[in-house]
């Protein structure tokens, strides 16, 4: 009953001192929206790329593009190698002109315009053979093999491409993780000015309660309830904004992104996960605001 | 009860409080603490409220070292002082319970013993038909029976009052005398720094005269003549 009280009491001013600084608290919240929403962002950005760069490296095929002046006979040649490789599980030769209309296709979509102006242009693609290798090990020592082909003027392995990408990607997320740093440290200096305030209106009322024997976590659990209130309240709309906001996304583009190859992650369990993330932080990120203001206070003799 | 040890009380900027000051007060003394401006009572009464820290010297209460007492146990040594300002320091958008509640809630009580001391109180400074009223619809000798009662809420052993009586007329100053005589009488120790040398005339307590940070005369029972 005692400690139920004694919460209440907490719960009470912490509510208070909410109210009494309504417009510091706001720009806290406001601050807080904004700093987890780019993270959100940032989180999906980061799921999405690891999952297509996992993706593509859990590959086991590989591409081979022929030399462009290469001959039906040697074409065969190689074609005849290939199938009788024990490294080779299945391959699959696509002419350029077969391949050129796939790739057209997967740009242009239905939009026929656009199909009319790639089709005035020259055809610069390569024969090519997809090959499927046995696992993962064989894949590397077939690359190395066919790199040396002399019918052959590349070997593309698919995680030559993941390197590519998770390359750019990382370097995009490095800038956006410094960027959501610097504005989660902005919101706990925010609010930890909030609190600051409330300490600071309501010295008296402080000084008596210390003065009558108010214990340290007396006077300090109301500010952390206070901190508390804004993360909660803080956290509401970025977390209905990655629920909301990602299926929206993936609805609306039948999960791809751009283009055919870049496959978005099912939004379920993902935006639960985000979102409870994203209070997590909210949470840490205002009590963290609150700690640092109440203390100074809080243990002075 | 409370003695203080060879305790001076020197202040940042080079000001010494207290010097040397060597004292006893038993239990259950009514002790009056007399001086000009500036000579050290509120530091002396600051220094046995904990509100400031002796510099040298050793405070002791109840056989206790609290000289040095740690941050995280000073609340529980505060709980056994009780202490009234010249300016009552009610909160002015509480009523008179809610002041004196806010005491107690403080300390941790449940709500049930928060009603039932604060009441009683209340009702001990003679306030029981201004419960609910706000300190800006009571005088000023009223508000100081408010004050009175947060101050003794928690039960105390030992009541300090720095000028209690310093913003009141002469009726009200009495009244407020009388109500902490009445507290001593039921056991608790009183310590009233004050400048009015009316409240201490024909008194019969012990008046302790500090200038310039020491105890200059320190008369036990009798008359004092200031």
């Amino acid at each position: 009953m005692k400690s139920k009280f004694q919460f209440y009491i907490y719960a009470r001013d912490g509510f208070k001192n909410v109210c009494n600084h309504i417009f510091m608290s706001f720009s806290s919240v406001l601050t807080l929206i904004i700093t987890l929403s780019l993270c959100a962002v940032v989180f999906m950005f980061v799921v999405n790329t690891n999952a297509f760069t996992r993706d593509i490296e859990s590959q086991v095929t590989m591409l081979a593009e022929f030399n462009y002046d290469v001959t039906e006979a040697q074409i065969t040649s190689v074609m005849h190698l290939l199938d009788h490789h024990e490294l080779v599980y299945h391959h699959e030769f696509i002419d350029r002109y077969t391949e050129r209309e796939e790739v057209v296709s997967q740009i242009v979509g239905d939009n026929d315009e656009l199909r009319y102006l790639f089709e005035r242009t020259s055809n610069t693609l390569a024969d090519i053979v997809i090959i499927e290798a046995v696992n993962i090990t064989a894949l590397d020592l077939l690359e190395g093999e066919l790199l040396v082909h002399p019918y052959l003027q590349s070997v593309q392995h698919p995680s030559d491409a993941a390197e590519l990408i998770s390359g750019t990607t990382n370097a995009i997320r490095v800038v956006m993780m410094v960027f959501a740093g610097v504005l989660m440290l902005l919101a706990i200096f925010l609010i930890h000015n909030t609190i600051k305030i409330t300490i600071y209106s309501r010295q008296e009322e402080l000084s008596i309660m210390r003065l009558v024997g108010a214990s340290i976590g007396h006077i300090t659990f109301p500010f952390l309830i206070e901190g508390l209130i804004i993360g909660v309240i803080g956290a509401i709309f970025p977390i209905l904004f990655t629920m909301i906001g990602y299926s929206l996304v993936y609805d609306l583009n039948d999960g791809i992104f751009a283009i055919n190859i870049f496959q978005l992650a099912s939004p379920s369990p993902l935006v639960y996960q985000v979102g409870f993330v994203m209070g997590i932080i909210s949470i840490l990120v205002s009590l963290l605001g609150s700690l640092f203001a109440v203390a100074k206070y809080a243990l002075k003799d | 009860m409370i003695e203080f040890t060879n305790v001076s009380k020197r202040y940042p900027n080079g000001v010494t409080g207290i010097h040397n000051l060597n004292l006893n007060i038993n239990k259950g003394e009514f002790v009056f603490v007399i001086g000009p401006s500036g000579a050290g009572k509120s530091s002396f009464l600051k220094m046995i409220s904990l509100q400031e820290k002796v510099s040298t010297g050793q405070l002791n209460f109840e056989n206790e070292n609290v000289t040095n007492v740690n941050r995280f146990k000073a609340h529980l040594y505060r709980r056994k002082v009780g202490v009234v300002f010249q300016d009552f320091k009610l909160l002015p958008k509480l009523t008179v319970y809610q002041n004196v509640a806010f005491a107690l809630e403080a300390v941790g009580l449940s709500a049930t013993e928060v009603r039932k001391k604060a009441m009683k109180v209340i009702y001990l400074v003679g306030l029981g038909n201004k419960v609910l009223s706000y300190p800006n619809q009571l005088s000023g000798g009223e508000q100081q029976r408010v004050a009175i009662a947060r101050a003794i809420a928690n039960n105390p052993d030992v009541v300090i009052a720095d000028e209690p009586t310093g913003n009141l007329d002469p009726e009200n100053s009495f009244q407020i005398l009388s109500i902490l005589k009445k507290l001593n009488e039921e056991g608790k120790t009183i310590i009233m720094a004050t400048h009015n040398y009316d409240l201490i005339f024909d008194s019969g307590c012990r008046v302790i005269r500090i200038d310039k940070g020491t105890i200059v005369q320190d008369e036990v029972m009798g008359y004092h003549e200031v």
